[in-house]
């Protein structure tokens, strides 16, 4: 029971707050909410979620949820992998661009 | 013989302080040079300055890679017509540098790659001898270019092809991207034999073994052009 309400409480938060933030792509919005409104729903209905387990092929519903949060989880880490390479090659950008506008010259003529 | 103003000497230093300015004091009659201070934590980019370099500064170490194309970038804008990437740690040698530019302006060459192994090697070790014998097999089968040496510092480019040549990797894999570049550019390119000194400073700051699992890395799964 109390783990019901922790996990609907997590589910409800990531509803509320998809629903509020602004997000690049609508489709990626719905995606989450659907799926957080879908978690609630499984949580009081987890006999649900066998059946959909079973209708894809999967035995429980328990195993099905272990293979979507890891799928969930790679695809995030994927997501925040090429976001770190995106921000280094912008910050190296900047840094080379900043190097040569505050390069510094000797004193003796020329250089 | 006068210094040359259109030759630029670039020159990737991390932590370079105790070597760098004598370095640099071999260069300067000749050349012009600019070292890239590659974010060190020591005084390279004054000892650098204080041989008579321009100095520009990488505020954040972001490898040598991305510390050539600065000088590169830095040279090209100074209005360079030949520019000669070159070790700080002293392991080069300038007059080798200098025969490298005069035969890439007398065959009118785009490129200028030393080989150590059609030169000399003082105090090669072995181990580094076998890792630098696979990334020369490694180029073949990656570029089809038929090089004798791989990961050499020591190269010389016309205007050209430094201007065509874009460094992507930052850190060390840029030696077989700057190849692989020179492949796909069709680039006109000779190897030249040079001398690599290999001298306990240099070694301790050398590339380590380990390091070519991070560039083999960083060629497999780093920035794509």
């Amino acid at each position: 029971m109390i783990v019901s309400l922790v996990a609907s409480a997590l589910f409800g938060s990531v509803l509320f707050l998809a629903a509020v933030r602004k997000f690049t792509f609508l489709g990626l919005k719905l995606a989450v909410m659907t799926f957080a409104a879908a978690g609630v729903y499984f949580v009081w209905n987890p006999d649900q979620m066998t059946r959909l387990a079973q209708m894809v092929g999967v035995g429980r519903g328990a195993d099905l949820v272990t293979y979507a949060t890891t799928l969930i989880l790679f695809l995030t880490v994927v997501a925040a992998i090429m976001r770190e390479r995106r921000s280094n090659e912008v910050l190296t950008l900047l840094v080379r661009r900043l190097a040569i506008q505050q390069a510094r010259f000797p004193d003796a003529p020329g250089g | 013989m006068p210094r040359d103003e259109s030759l630029w000497f670039v020159i990737a230093a991390f932590n370079e302080g105790p070597m760098i300015a004598e370095v640099v004091r071999g260069v300067t009659p000749h050349a012009r040079v600019v070292v890239v201070d590659d974010g060190s934590s020591d005084d390279t980019g004054d000892q650098a300055l204080a041989g008579g370099a321009c100095v520009a500064t990488l505020l954040v170490n972001r490898g040598q890679g991305a510390a050539l194309q600065t000088g590169i970038d830095f040279a090209l804008s100074q209005g360079a017509a030949h520019v000669v990437t070159f070790d700080a740690d002293g392991q080069h040698n300038v007059d080798e540098a200098l025969e490298m530019v005069a035969r890439c302006r007398a065959e009118g060459l785009d490129a200028v790659l030393g080989s150590r192994f059609l030169g000399t090697t003082v105090n090669m070790p072995a181990l580094r001898r076998i890792v630098i014998k696979a990334a020369v097999i490694f180029t073949r089968l990656t570029t089809g270019l038929r090089l004798t040496d791989a990961h050499n510092g020591l190269r010389v480019l016309s205007r050209e092809a430094a201007r065509k040549i874009r460094i992507r990797q930052d850190r060390m894999a840029h030696a077989s991207e700057i190849l692989s570049q020179i492949a796909r550019l069709r680039l006109n390119w000779r190897e030249h034999p040079v001398t690599i000194t290999y001298s306990e400073y240099s070694l301790a700051k050398g590339q380590k073994l380990s390091n070519s699992v991070r560039i083999l890395e960083d060629i497999l799964f780093g920035a794509r052009s």
